[in-house]
């Protein structure tokens, strides 16, 4: 994600930004940009919403919510045999305890273990858990994903480098309710050692989702 | 309404783009996304209205943009000149920005509000329990739902039941439907795609949540 957006405001916002990256670059717009503006220009004269509530959850969007969030679950699950049962029983709880919650987060969490491989698709939309895992990656809510995952799992699995022994059942999630689902990934091998806070760095987002598997250091 | 939206299944669609790594590629993306929920414009209902050719043809944060104009405008909430008389404003003058209009007051209570995990309601007496095996309901809905056409007509097992939640609204802004038991259901990919498999692709799990009302009794 670029840090353009985030130049300082000049009239002294308060919160330090203002999200548009157009002051002082000059550039011509796109034609979805300007529309963009536009709506928020006409929504904000009426009185229907406020900038700085525009500011909160943007910033919540891209900065609050992350797989950061959802990296410290997986690393708390993998050293911690009671936070891991606790949060394969009650996502939200157990999330809760470490401070991460939010909304398009009613969570469960699924794991992966050496018998089954889950994948989060949305099929109709592209329903995400957003306060674990932010904002979703483009490829999350583009057409091929979306029509392919929850029919020829293994073909999608294999484009994003991913190879599963024969003996792995792939488990399709396909979010379709409030629920949002949530990979705990496997912990890999030759990696008892480490700390959480080692794990931590090693866990990047397609785990989470399923495209991806955490590799040793 | 079984739109272009519903696309589990679908073929033609080519590779994933595994590269297409950034959430939102354009600055204004996520802001869109803010500003459609927090203006009441965004809604699943007004995001499937799109023409088919439009929607294949427009980017995510571009048809929550479409949706929100087109409901906002519909509504009255927005004026067409005013959206015009800004549109030129920003298209002709790269340094021109939005009018600011602030209620820091206000702006605790959203955060605690986007960091407050919603809880599901307990489902009151569901007609099925974990286990048991349902049939999806063969169905074309007039309006807006959260039943794909590929499991319809399939069987499966009722893998949990999560809690449960009000059918959503048929159309944008309507007013939601049931309050019912929601179910995970889990099926055999046999059950969905027959057993004539590509190669490489043994049988695997769906899992997805459906309303009481979208199963029967198989």
């Amino acid at each position: 994600m670029s840090d353009h957006h985030h130049e300082h405001d000049h009239d002294g916002d308060e919160h330090g930004h203002r999200h548009y990256d157009t002051p002082g670059s000059r550039r011509a717009r796109s034609p979805l940009e300007v529309r963009a503006m536009a709506l928020e220009a006409a929504l904000v004269e009426k009185g229907v919403v406020k900038t700085d509530a525009i500011d909160a959850f943007t910033d919540a969007l891209e900065h609050r919510f992350g797989p950061h969030h959802g990296a410290r679950v997986v690393a708390r699950a993998w050293t911690d045999p009671d936070f891991r049962q606790r949060l394969l029983d009650d996502g939200n709880a157990a999330c809760a305890e470490l401070g991460i919650g939010g909304v398009e987060g009613h969570i469960r969490v699924v794991e992966n273990t050496d018998e089954v491989h889950n994948l989060v698709v949305c099929t109709l939309c592209s329903c995400y858990p957003w306060p674990l895992l932010g904002l979703p990656p483009i490829w999350y809510k583009s057409f091929p994903y979306r029509a392919r995952a929850v029919a020829e799992p293994r073909a999608v699995l294999q484009e994003f480098g991913v190879e599963l022994g024969d003996d792995v059942r792939v488990r399709v999630w396909d979010s379709s309710s409030e629920v949002r689902y949530f990979v705990l990934p496997a912990r890999p091998e030759g990696t008892d050692d480490l700390s959480e806070d080692e794990l931590t760095p090693l866990i990047d987002r397609n785990a989470m989702i399923g495209t991806g598997l955490v590799a040793a250091p | 309404m079984d739109g272009i939206h519903d696309m589990g299944g679908m073929a033609g669609f080519g590779p994933v783009d595994v590269s297409a790594e950034a959430s939102g590629h354009e600055w204004w993306e996520a802001r869109i996304q803010a500003t459609a929920l927090l203006s009441g414009g965004m809604s699943r209902p007004g995001i499937e209205a799109i023409p088919p050719a439009e929607y294949l043809s427009s980017g995510y944060a571009e048809k929550w943009l479409v949706c929100a104009e087109q409901r906002l405008l519909r509504d009255g909430v927005i004026d067409q000149d005013r959206l015009d008389h800004w549109r030129s404003e920003f298209a002709s003058d790269p340094t021109r920005l939005p009018p600011r209009d602030d209620a820091p007051e206000r702006v605790a209570g959203l955060v605690e509000m986007l960091t407050t995990t919603p809880v599901l309601s307990d489902a009151p007496s569901p007609r099925f329990v974990v286990g048991e095996r349902v049939r999806v309901r063969r169905m074309r809905p007039d309006g807006h739902h959260r039943c794909p056409r590929y499991v319809r007509g399939a069987v499966g097992v009722v893998e949990r039941v999560p809690g449960a939640e009000h059918l959503p609204p048929l159309v944008p802004g309507g007013p939601d439907g049931q309050f019912e038991a929601i179910y995970t259901v889990q099926f055999d990919s046999s059950e969905l795609w027959g057993d004539q498999r590509a190669e490489g692709e043994p049988p695997f799990d769906l899992v997805i949540d459906l309303w009481e009302s979208y199963l029967e009794e198989p």
